[in-house]
């Protein structure tokens, strides 16, 4: 009865009840959600406290280890290609979407006027954020323990890449001592992680129920089109990914969806960018990517590679250029491609926008307030289908089923 | 001969005695209005909301039409607008033909006007805002909306002519192309059609467009959110103020005080609130 009660509990059906029961409470009782807003962020407080021992840990002993074994620097070239890969891919897919739909073209004036009046209401409090040049300021820590208290991941993850690396390459195993230490530290944080777990159901009720309740339903009828060219982007994203991953560990696409569902379920109730990594590993491993790998690439690829924001903001900026008129040639599209992918790599906020869009003449306020409207609509998928990615790159980096290292988990 | 004499004693005192309600009691540019039993007001010939603008039933309202009310009132005679101005810069010669007795029109007291016609202390104060084409500004503002960014040859901001907004727009542009236009309905013509960078005036004409209110008979067109961005300045306010013929010193004494009263009374902002001046957000 206790075993057939906790696989009811673990059943990912349960968390899509979940994720259900949430918007249809957050929808019919808008005001009670205030009340679950605490339980939600204190869920995601107890997500976000694990995250970045177990990115550091993971790092610094997966990459001093296979150092040591000299096999480092093959892992980073190779993870780094297949990333280039399927960045590419979700380019080009987001260029198909963005044409061929043209999500911009031939908004009512109703919603014209609906998108309008936001943005004249956004005038004079949105700010432009740093360009790319923040991507390199903000991966070089002056204070790494400041840095760890406010939570700057990417520096963080420079730090332990290096500090991974110098581990690795002291002679006489000088460095074993500290990687067998962050081995240990992580494997403790992977158990506090499953028993956090436990709790996801109640969660994500909590998380979504509030996202909902917070909707502005006036902007987004006026850009449906625009959400419906992004759910179809993401959804062949996934049979992308799926395929991919598939094809390369000769499974079926069931079978990745099977083992990635838990890190694509946190991602989608938590909206969080680093809550899903411990469970992305495990993932990751399941599907035959060795501990180092696993433990290396997906923390990177967390934070430079996440391939939903690039198809997003493909057909984010097409949409822009259709509402706006302007007519976008080979030469825009690259333009657009290059910079989705760029600010990707920098941290994906909005303001960074304006790196693509004004070398294309179109004003990123326009593209800022429509997508913080639609964000409790497609953040939480943006998240979920970037762990697919992440997880996919990992096991492609692994290599094909004959050439893992130690096997799946 | 005593009879004859004193008839024509009685006739002499009759002519110098002035009852209290006659003149002599009031200096000669009150007694004028009160003699006349009307204040003639000058104003602009086009509706001019929320400051003078006929409703749905033709009556004559808005922020000076109650100033004015309030003022004839305290004169105790009755009040006439004049629309006979087709643009601001001809209100003054209104009142020097001695047309008028005062101008009350959401005119801007200014400097130059000042020459002519004496100035009250302003009645209300507007903010001034530079409406912006997103598209044809794109990388020449800086992320917070400097409007400064945008003096540079190669950029043209339209202003309303005969309105100080044009002496404005050479004093912050000094090196842009201004461009004036009879109506702000021109200058947002050609600013949707990508042909000014900019455009300035007050925060009235931009409520017009950004907030519309029943009583903006011309809607903006749907797509004019999306493609005007409205900046507001930051280096002053518009004083709007009444203003008379520089020989009606005592006329324009009382002027002043009868807006101080009004001002500490709170019917002044009541008044603008009434309308929402200064924040044209539902």
């Amino acid at each position: 009865m206790r075993e057939r009660l906790l696989a009811i509990w673990e059943s990912p059906w349960l968390i899509l009840a979940s994720v259900g029961a949430g918007a249809t409470f957050g929808k019919l009782f808008p005001e009670a959600t205030a009340a679950l807003e605490l339980p939600g962020q204190l869920y995601i407080a107890l997500m976000q406290m694990t995250v970045l021992p177990i990115m550091c840990t993971a790092i610094v002993a997966s990459l001093g280890g296979a150092l040591a074994e000299g096999k480092g620097g093959k892992l980073l070239n190779r993870s780094l290609l297949v990333f280039a890969l399927l960045l590419a891919a979700a380019a080009a897919l987001g260029l198909v979407i963005g044409l061929a739909l043209r999500p911009g073209d031939g908004l009512s004036g109703e919603a014209q006027r609906a998108l309008g009046a936001a943005m004249i209401n956004a005038d004079n409090t949105t700010t432009q954020g740093g360009g790319l040049a923040s991507l390199f300021s903000s991966m070089i820590s002056t204070n790494i323990v400041h840095s760890a208290s406010q939570g700057e991941m990417l520096a963080l993850m420079f730090f332990s890449i290096i500090i991974g690396l110098a581990l690795g390459s002291l002679e006489d195993g000088q460095g074993a001592a500290a990687i067998a230490f962050c081995e240990s530290l992580f494997s403790a944080l992977c158990k506090i992680i499953a028993w956090i777990v436990y709790v996801l159901p109640i969660g994500v009720f909590s998380l979504v129920a509030v996202n909902v309740a917070n909707l502005s339903p006036e902007i987004l009828y006026s850009v449906a089109k625009l959400l419906g060219a992004f759910y179809l982007g993401l959804a062949g994203l996934i049979v992308l990914l799926l395929t991919a991953c598939a094809v390369w560990r000769r499974q079926s696409p069931l079978a990745v969806l099977k083992a990635a569902r838990e890190p694509m379920m946190i991602g989608l109730a938590t909206e969080s960018d680093y809550a899903p990594m411990p469970s992305a590993i495990v993932a990751a491993r399941t599907l035959g990517a060795s501990a180092q790998t696993a433990e290396i690439v997906v923390p990177i690829g967390a934070n430079l590679f996440n391939l939903a924001f690039v198809l997003y903001y493909v057909i984010a900026v097409l949409f822009a250029a259709q509402l706006y008129g302007k007519p976008m040639g080979a030469e825009e599209c690259l333009i657009i491609v290059i910079g989705a992918v760029l600010i990707t790599m920098a941290g994906a906020e909005l303001p960074m926008l304006s790196v693509i869009m004004t070398p294309l003449g179109l004003p990123v306020e326009a593209l800022m307030v429509i997508l913080t409207a639609i964000g409790p609509l497609v953040d939480s998928i943006l998240v979920a289908v970037n762990y697919l990615g992440n997880i996919t790159a990992t096991v492609m980096t692994e290599g094909g089923n004959d050439s893992s290292d130690d096997g799946a988990v | 001969m005593k009879h004859i004499a004193a008839l024509i004693l009685a006739c002499i005192i009759g002519l110098l005695y002035r009852s209290p309600a006659q003149a002599g009691d009031f200096p000669p540019d009150l007694q004028r209005i009160k003699d006349r039993g009307e204040l003639l007001v000058a104003a602009y010939a086009s509706d001019i909301p929320p400051f003078l603008f006929t409703d749905a039933a033709g009556a004559l309202v808005g922020i000076d039409v109650d100033v004015a009310e309030k003022l004839a009132a305290a004169l105790g005679v009755r009040w006439r607008f004049l629309r006979v101005a087709k643009r601001f810069d001809e209100l003054p010669q209104v009142i020097l033909d001695r047309q008028a007795d005062v101008v009350i029109s959401a005119f801007s007291r200014s400097v130059k006007r000042a020459l002519s016609l004496r100035f009250t202390e302003p009645y209300v104060r507007l903010g001034r805002v530079l409406f912006v084409n997103r598209t044809a500004t794109v990388g020449l503002l800086d992320g917070k909306g400097d409007y400064r960014s945008l003096d540079r040859a190669d950029v043209t901001i339209g202003a309303n002519e005969g309105g100080v907004y044009a002496d404005l727009a050479h004093e912050l542009f000094p090196n842009a192309e201004v461009r004036l236009y009879k109506t702000h309905r021109d200058g947002a013509t050609d600013m949707l059609a990508g042909k000014l960078h900019a455009y300035l005036c007050d925060q009235p004409c931009a409520n017009a467009y950004n907030y519309p209110r029943v009583w903006h008979k011309t809607k903006p067109p749907d797509d004019w959110g999306l493609k005007i961005r409205t900046i507001p300045l930051q280096n002053g306010f518009d004083p709007i103020a009444m203003a008379v013929h520089h020989e009606d010193a005592n006329l324009h004494a009382f002027l002043n005080v009868f807006l101080e009263e009004n001002k500490n009374n709170g019917a002044l902002a009541a008044i603008a609130a009434k309308y929402y001046l200064n924040d044209g957000r539902p």
